[in-house]
């Protein structure tokens, strides 16, 4: 064994140790800040396919087209079934005190102003509810807890924080260490019974095929299951587009409403 | 003039098959949607149970964008008559007299995007604009007339022909529109009795009518008579405000001119005339939203031109005169713990209401889904106040979701009033209902 060799080794297994000693270093919320802020894309354009599959296998379908720009601008365009075909969805300042949200009803050459309520609504009959579409960051309304790795992931746990208007009080999230993008979450409510709370499990969300797109990882399909209901919406992305420089204008009304 | 109803149909169809098969290279950015209904009512008083309703719906819609800088769109409606047009043995022999259906171009327009200007779009054929940010009920949408004839949708609007400019400038959206030529609105069935009603409340006590004309005058399609309006609209402070003008005609006819003219000791003779009054509309519009509650506000103020009310009689001449009045809707709406969704809206003025003495109503709207969202649960319920005069309206709904862009709806609604007020016209009214809506 000569000097190179054991240099070689010894570069190696430091290249093999580091990352792990790092991820080892990291704390939860620098874990839920990471992933946030490495997978967070200029834009984003994509085509969603749901299927709706309820507790006795049935399946309905949906499809929209989606569009992103930064963290505040989401837009969704409805393509079918055709009595939603050409609805469309846009939300500005996401996730502020500011936040708009408005939605194009073609049958009535509208646009209504959507209130805030209607947030935590289900999203096209589907598990999804609107405030999940397109909504990247956990960060604004969760403080995170380092629990111990699991299979080779980091868990975390989410405590809602006080000011949040989130649907849910906790969740767990499990987080690839590679990719760092959550792969799990169980998304829990308080309950009240005989005046003691408890946490509910109330949906599950998975994230598979976690895939490199331009400098980002992402999942291309995202299975959101509602435990109560013995419901789950399987989501399939394609047509995925990242810095793709989306103008600006499409996320205004004149945009909305074409 | 039906009898060409049919060639007239066949020919549309066959211009579009035409128009469908020359386009066919470009038919990748064209679609074509549509919807089949079938809407099948009746009387719910106890005794007649009249079917009140029975109409089979096919709407198709053809939209095409061939390129980022222009679309088309188009509606046909074809619509069964409630039931057979026969009133003699010659009809027996007439297909579309038995089979009756009525042809409705619903919309037909074209968008220009970007042009003259690339903030500037423009939208030119029968269309419907919209204005207003309450739910339904707005008082400043005043381009097209009011749809009176579906009672279940009362306050809808019939697109007409027109050209619309928008400009977007940043955070403000300017528009303006110019309508050719006046619609008026398509009244109820119970309008010729509505106005007998009317005229039989002036006749002195043991006078009977035995003859009626009225005249109904539409204003001249000239270009002085054409219809303008414009409206500014922007977001400040997270609030969506706009202001509109509107200057124009009333789309529900005034009933200007009474006279009864006494033909012996117990009977008299009507002559009414109806018009359509000049109006200028100022139009005030905010919605947004505060700790997750949606609001709205629609401030419309009426300024009329000749729009009084003459009624000359033996016992004299009354002149009711209608000065400038304003009509406004205020509401709020909120998704509440388990997806109960309520919409509620204070309306101050009625569709048809002109003048100083306005009604004021109440409108209440909760949702619930269920059953994994294939069942919609709704109750609407509308109370009027009217000067201490009260009424009522329950209207409970059940949609059915049996499979994707399928609905079978099932409600009926139940009316009830104080002599004097609006919905006591309506107390007979009473229905249930079964609806089918298949989307394509």
């Amino acid at each position: 064994m000569n000097i190179r060799t054991i240099i070689t080794g010894l570069l190696l297994l430091t290249a093999l140790i580091c990352p792990a000693l790092a991820a080892k270093e990291l704390s939860g919320q620098e874990i839920l800040d990471k992933s946030q802020k490495l997978n967070e894309a200029d834009s984003r354009a994509a085509s969603m396919e749901m299927k709706l599959i309820d507790k006795d296998g049935e399946v309905s379908k949906r499809e929209v087209r989606f569009w992103s720009k930064g963290e505040d601008k989401r837009l969704i365009k409805f393509l079918s079934p055709a009595d939603v075909k050409g609805v469309g969805f846009l939300i500005l300042n996401a996730d502020s005190d500011d936040e708009m949200m408005y939605l194009y009803l073609p049958a009535f050459k509208k646009i209504r102003r959507i209130s805030g309520s209607a947030k935590s609504g289900s999203f096209m009959g589907s598990d999804f509810s609107y405030d999940e579409i397109g909504s990247t960051g956990y960060n604004d309304d969760y403080k995170a807890e380092r629990l111990d790795d699991e299979n080779g992931q980091f868990k975390l746990k989410l405590s809602r924080k006080d000011k949040s208007d989130a649907e849910y009080e906790q969740l767990i999230m499990w987080v690839s260490q590679e990719a760092f993008v959550p792969t799990r979450v169980e998304m829990y409510k308080e309950k009240k019974r005989s005046g003691k709370a408890y946490l509910e499990l109330r949906k599950v969300m998975t994230a598979e095929k976690i895939t490199k797109t331009g400098k980002y990882w992402m999942p291309f399909s995202i299975t959101m299951e509602d435990v109560k209901k013995g419901h789950k919406t399987v989501l399939t992305m394609s047509n995925v587009k990242v810095d793709d420089d989306v103008p600006d204008d499409y996320f205004t009304q004149r945009y909305l409403q074409r | 003039m039906k009898r060409d109803k049919p060639i007239l149909c066949l020919c549309l169809l066959l211009s579009l098959g035409l128009i469908l098969s020359l386009a066919a290279p470009t038919l990748a950015a064209a679609s074509i949607n549509g919807e089949i209904k079938l809407d099948e009512r009746a009387y719910a008083d106890g005794s007649s149970n009249q079917i009140s309703w029975n109409r089979a719906e096919f709407k198709l819609k053809v939209a095409s964008e061939l390129s980022g800088q222009a679309a088309g769109y188009a509606e046909l409606k074809l619509r069964t008559a409630d039931g057979p047009d026969v009133s003699s043995l010659a009809d027996l022999a007439s297909k579309s007299k038995v089979s009756a259906y009525s042809l409705e171009l619903r919309e037909a327009y074209i968008d220009i995007f970007g042009f003259p200007l690339s903030n500037l779009d423009i939208r030119a054929g029968k269309q419907r604009i919209a204005w207003g940010t309450a739910d339904k009920l707005n008082p400043t949408d005043n381009l097209n007339p009011y749809d009176f004839t579906d009672f279940l949708d009362f306050g809808e609007k019939i697109p007409t022909n027109a050209m619309k400019l928008t400009g977007y400038f940043d955070n403000t959206t300017l528009t303006l529109a110019s309508l050719p030529v006046f619609t008026p609105a398509a009244m109820p069935s119970t309008f010729d009795s509505s106005i007998n009603g009317y005229i039989n409340a002036y006749l002195p006590a043991g006078m009977t009518l035995v003859s009626s004309e009225s005249q109904l005058t539409l204003p001249n399609a000239t270009l002085g008579n054409s219809m303008y309006a414009l409206k500014l609209a922007r977001t400040i402070w997270g609030q969506d405000i706009s202001i509109s003008y509107f200057k124009g005609y009333d789309s529900v006819p005034n009933l200007s001119n009474l006279t009864l003219t006494a033909v012996s000791a117990t009977q008299m003779a009507s002559a009414l005339t109806m018009t359509y009054p000049e109006i200028q509309v100022l139009g005030y519009d905010l919605a947004g939203s505060f700790n997750d509650i949606g609001y709205w506000l629609e401030v419309a103020s009426f300024t009329p031109d000749q729009a009084d009310q003459t009624v000359i009689s033996p016992a004299g001449t009354t002149t009711t005169e209608v000065g400038q009045y304003t009509k406004y809707t205020v509401g709020w709406d909120y998704t509440f713990t388990y997806d109960i969704y309520v919409n509620q809206q204070w309306m101050h003025g009625f569709f048809d209401e002109r003048g100083s003495t306005l009604s004021d109503f109440l409108i209440t709207r909760i949702e619930k889904k269920v059953m994994d969202d294939d069942v919609l649960l709704a109750l609407n319920w509308l109370a009027e106040y009217n000067n201490g005069v009260v009424g009522n309206m329950f209207g409970p709904k059940v949609s059915f979701y049996p499979a994707d862009a399928t609905e079978i709806e099932l409600g009926g609604f139940n009316i009830t009033g104080a002599a004097g007020s609006t919905l006591s016209t309506w107390a007979n009214l009473d229905q249930v209902y079964l609806r089918f809506k298949y989307s394509f």
